[in-house]
């Protein structure tokens, strides 16, 4: 690992104006990526988590959106960029397989023509040999006869299919970082696999780091190197993958953790977590899980925690829980 | 200011106690796909292809399966939704085919659903009182006693029914809209619920909630659940016993704690697999399907799964028939590989 | 700690408080508005408000001028001030405007509503013999039904309804099949309500917001068209003032009296601006609202 991370985001702050009133979707977001990792942003709906992502390619409106902090790629702040370096910057240097791969693509083009015109919008290269890479990508996503399914369009091809040709645009000009928005969570189970096993295999070929966006623990144990849990527009935890499952430090994670149905769930009652998340938006004095909280004391209601090294574990706690 | 309990009397047992409350046998239903004005052929969507199994009272049921495989339209099928094409379908051991008109109007008192979409189940106009108190009336009761019952119903939900009673849906978060749909089921105090992907849209910490709720509620009032899911997890931690649906038709049904210990049919096998903290309990190989699964307007012949099955043999091409796995006739699975001395006749 | 009795709280319109509000901020809604309240108020007090009686006629003060002393806005052909035939005149043509679309508002929505709600053969029968009459171009319809059953007030408003039903029909229709199938419809036939039961609790509040914006947009065809009928001779009968016929009495003085002549048609040109201001704002206010 080098030591300037990839990606670096910090104190990121984000409101949506609507109606005149500014909504703050994004709390003092922090957080590293380092080359070949992988992420995953873990959370509930409402927590910021697409968000985040949008946030990073710079996909929201820019006229009714109000942000703050750094996002550094390879130390430059992308919120500084200029339109030709937004430009590089998208779809080369970062790309991202969104949820909905039907309302991804165009639904006038073929599949094929779309990863061609992607791929020849960032380089300068023959429609020919542009059409052998888009076919290329196609056999890497494992899409059976690949030179049929270039000439599909869209709403030919059945969900896992199209998601994986989804991926295939999202890496036509091979970005250093793949941002993932929840691309499993409208597949069929037995598919939702398939893609998960599909991205950890070309994220180690393709020598890529992984931003996975997901509010499924299990996926989040397939793919992450870290996982952080994010809640109300910040990262409350952040660990190595084995570490917050061995022992997480939030409140919300241990409850997150234990609310979770399993196999080994039956026959005893869940320990739900009491309440619901905080508004988008919601204005709260303090750590906003204080409410839901069962280890709270005075200073969780007045002064929001910052992150804090706690271990190897980062958590935004004045009461981190206890492990021996 | 008097304390009424107000309720809608249930129906008494018609089938008798030891009667089994929902019985299926052989259900058909199909789909036709409105084809060119020129074509001769028509085409139809397959949605169940003979499905038959019992729900006894006080039981959970779950039913489990990917898109296409027709939990949903068994869903319809039996809240009344759908007619079906063929079959018998027996609730409280009366024909469903035969009753109308007021016995109608009564079975469906007995048998209620909550949906997936908490939103769209609930009317934008209404508020959450008028949601939940509009059943009952439908069955003789006054707006005053109706009124009332909404009120009851919401707080044992866990909503204040002063601080809810008279919001719209689009006030209400996903997991209170769907305690409002439980509220507005209850209302019609009925024997049945069918639970059709009612926590699926939920975050997993209000899931708990709501699965909380419903043992709960289940253990109060003796309710009979038929619950749809994808989520496997769910279905094992909340049903007593398990269906597991491929393309129109059951391949394993039986107690869900011997088929999540030991699955027999491939399917039931891969479908596990797909859930990754499973592999990590059971010693049960991994089985990683390819392909889609496939549409049911062209059903495969013989096995409906042999077309993906890792382990498809020449016999799978005869159609396999639910069979006992065991002496005691509670565990059937359909697999030619299951029961070896199927495919020999 | 709640109280199990009776709540209190009384029920809250507020869908339709919360459109008012933003409707009535809107400031086109209140200019459109002001125009339509004189208008209507003018030609429900005409009698105390006009000075002159609409048939009081002078062959000497023939097509006087606007401005002319005593006549604001000059006579018309047989010397009758134009103000009052004005006024007079905004009674029929209101009249004949508003009534087809309060006619076609009530059976439109009806048949729509049901039709849509069944669904299946009944539905496209009714659809595509609705289609028959859709396809004809409103004018000539009206004119069709109009010259068949003669001129005549009566008339001309039943000929029009006629014309606008389908229309009506048509939104309603497409309304009620998008609802029919959301699953509240499906709760509400599970808990054993007959169709009528749904068509009106869970249908009709759900579905009547656009088909409103949509007839009050065609408040203004229908007044355009109730004047072109009385232009053709086919609906008001002369001496009755009415905007159209007078836009058609007032042709042969186009040459020597312009502005004169097209005084009837600026008003109807109003009025019809007024009702589409109005019922775009309010179309405006509910997209808004959701």
């Amino acid at each position: 690992m080098k030591n300037i991370p990839l990606l670096k985001v910090h104190q990121l702050h984000l409101d949506f104006l609507k109606d005149q009133k500014l909504t703050r979707v994004l709390n003092g977001l922090s957080f590293e990526l380092h080359e070949k990792q992988s992420l995953v942003l873990l959370g509930e709906s409402g927590s910021g988590k697409s968000v985040t992502l949008r946030a990073l390619l710079r996909l929201y409106e820019e006229r009714s959106t109000a942000i703050s902090g750094e996002i550094l790629f390879e130390g430059k702040n992308v919120l500084e960029f200029n339109k030709k370096e937004l430009n590089d910057y998208r779809g080369k240097a970062v790309s991202m397989v969104f949820q909905e791969s039907g309302a991804a693509f165009d639904p006038v083009y073929t599949i094929g023509y779309q990863i061609v015109e992607m791929i020849r919008a960032h380089e300068s290269i023959s429609y020919q040999d542009a059409q052998k890479r888009a076919l290329d990508l196609l056999d890497m996503v494992k899409i059976p006869q690949a030179k049929q399914r270039f000439k599909a369009y869209p709403h030919e091809l059945s969900g896992g299919m199209r998601q994986r040709a989804m991926i295939a645009l999202a890496l036509a000009c091979h970005p250093k970082i793949l941002l993932a928005d929840e691309p499993t969570t409208a597949l069929d189970a037995t598919v939702q696999m398939q893609i998960l096993l599909l991205l950890k295999e070309l994220q180690k070929e393709l020598n890529m780091a992984l931003i996975f966006v997901t509010h499924d623990i299990g996926a989040a144990t397939e793919l992450a190197d870290q996982i952080a849990v994010m809640y109300a527009g910040k990262i409350v935890e952040k660990a190595q993958l084995n570490t917050i499952l061995a022992s997480p430090f939030h409140p919300y994670t241990e409850g997150l953790f234990n609310s979770v149905v399993t196999f080994e769930s039956k026959g005893k009652s869940l320990l739900a977590i009491p309440g619901s998340p905080p508004h988008v938006g919601e204005n709260i004095k303090g750590c906003s899980f204080a409410k839901r909280c069962s280890y709270l004391n005075k200073q969780c209601e007045l002064v929001a925690p910052d992150l804090l090294l706690i271990e190897q574990t980062q958590v935004a706690c004045w009461n981190p829980l206890v492990h021996d | 200011m008097m304390n009424n309990q107000v309720n809608i009397v249930q129906d008494p047992d018609l089938g008798g106690v030891n009667q089994p409350l929902l019985i299926i046998d052989k259900l058909y239903k199909r789909f036709p796909i409105k084809g060119s004005f020129f074509s001769k052929e028509k085409k139809y969507v397959h949605a169940l292809n003979g499905v038959s199994f019992e729900l006894k009272k006080g039981e959970t049921l779950g039913i489990v399966g990917e898109s296409g495989c027709g939990k949903s339209t068994l869903a319809k099928l039996i809240s009344g939704l759908l007619k079906h094409d063929a079959g018998n379908l027996i609730f409280d051991g009366q024909g469903v085919n035969e009753i109308r008109g007021i016995s109608l109007k009564n079975l469906k008192k007995n048998l209620q659903m909550v949906f997936q979409d908490s939103y769209s189940s609930l009317n934008p106009r209404l508020t959450i009182e008028e949601a939940i108190a509009f059943g009952p009336t439908m069955h003789g009761m006054s707006h005053e006693d109706a009124r009332q019952l909404a009120i009851q119903l919401l707080s044992r939900v866990g909503l204040d029914a002063n601080q809810f009673g008279n919001r719209y849906p689009s006030e209400l978060s996903g997991g209170q809209r769907q305690r409002v749909n439980i509220a507005r089921a209850l209302a019609f105090n009925p024997k049945m619920l069918i639970l059709d992907e009612s926590v699926a849209a939920l975050d997993k910490s209000v899931q708990a909630q709501i699965l909380n709720l419903l043992i709960e509620l289940k253990k109060e009032s003796k309710l009979t659940f038929l619950f749809i899911s994808h989520d496997l997890q769910v279905v094992n931690y909340i049903s007593d016993r398990l269906i597991v649906m491929y393309l129109g038709q059951i391949v394993e049904y039986g107690p869900s704690d011997k088929i999540f210990e030991k699955p027999r049919h491939p399917y039931t096998k891969a479908l596990f697999s797909s859930v990754p903290e499973y592999k990590k309990i059971n010693g049960v190989e991994k089985i990683i399907l390819s392909g889609d699964p496939p549409n049911p307007i062209h059903l495969p012949s013989g096995c409906k799964f042999r077309t993906r099955c890792p382990q498809a043999q020449e016999v799978c091409l005869k159609e396999p028939v639910l069979q006992a796995v065991n002496p005691h006739q509670d565990y059937w699975v359909a697999c030619h590989l299951a029961h070896p001395e199927q495919g020999k006749e | 700690m709640n109280s199990i009795g009776i709540s209190n709280v009384p029920r809250r319109k507020t869908y339709w408080r919360d459109v008012l509000t933003i409707f009535l901020k809107d400031r086109s809604a209140w200019i459109s508005g002001f125009i339509l309240i004189v208008i209507f108020a003018s030609a429900i007090f005409a009698p105390w408000i006009c000075s002159y009686g609409p048939y009081q006629g002078s062959m000497s003060a023939r097509l006087l001028d606007i401005g002319s002393p005593g006549h604001l806005l000059g006579t018309d052909e047989l010397g009758r001030d134009m103000l009052t035939r004005l006024i007079y005149g905004g009674r029929m043509t209101l009249l004949i405007g508003f009534t087809p679309i309060f006619l076609a508002f009530v059976i439109g929505t009806t048949i729509g509503l049901v039709s849509g709600f069944v669904g299946g053969k009944i539905n496209t029968f009714v659809m595509r013999t609705l289609d028959i009459f859709y396809a004809f171009p409103s004018v000539l319809l009206a004119v069709a039904i109009s010259g068949a059953m003669g001129p005549g007030i009566m008339n001309s408003i039943i000929a029009l309804t006629v014309v606008f039903t389908p229309q009506i029909v048509r939104v309603a229709e497409s309304a009620a099949t998008q609802i029919r199938n959301m699953e509240y419809i499906d709760a509400a036939r599970m808990s054993g309500a007959s169709s009528l039961i749904i068509i009106r609790v869970h249908l009709l509040s759900n579905v009547v917001g656009p088909i409103f914006v949509y007839a009050t947009s065609l408040i203004s065809v229908c007044m355009i068209l109730a004047s072109g009928l009385s232009f053709l001779g086919l609906g008001v009968k002369p001496p009755e003032p009415e905007w159209g016929l007078m836009l058609n009495t007032l042709r042969p003085a186009i040459y020597t009296k312009p502005f004169l002549s097209a005084l009837p048609g600026i008003w109807l040109f109003i009025t019809s601006i007024a009702f589409n201001l109005l019922s775009d704002a309010f179309r405006q206010a509910m997209s808004k609202k959701s």
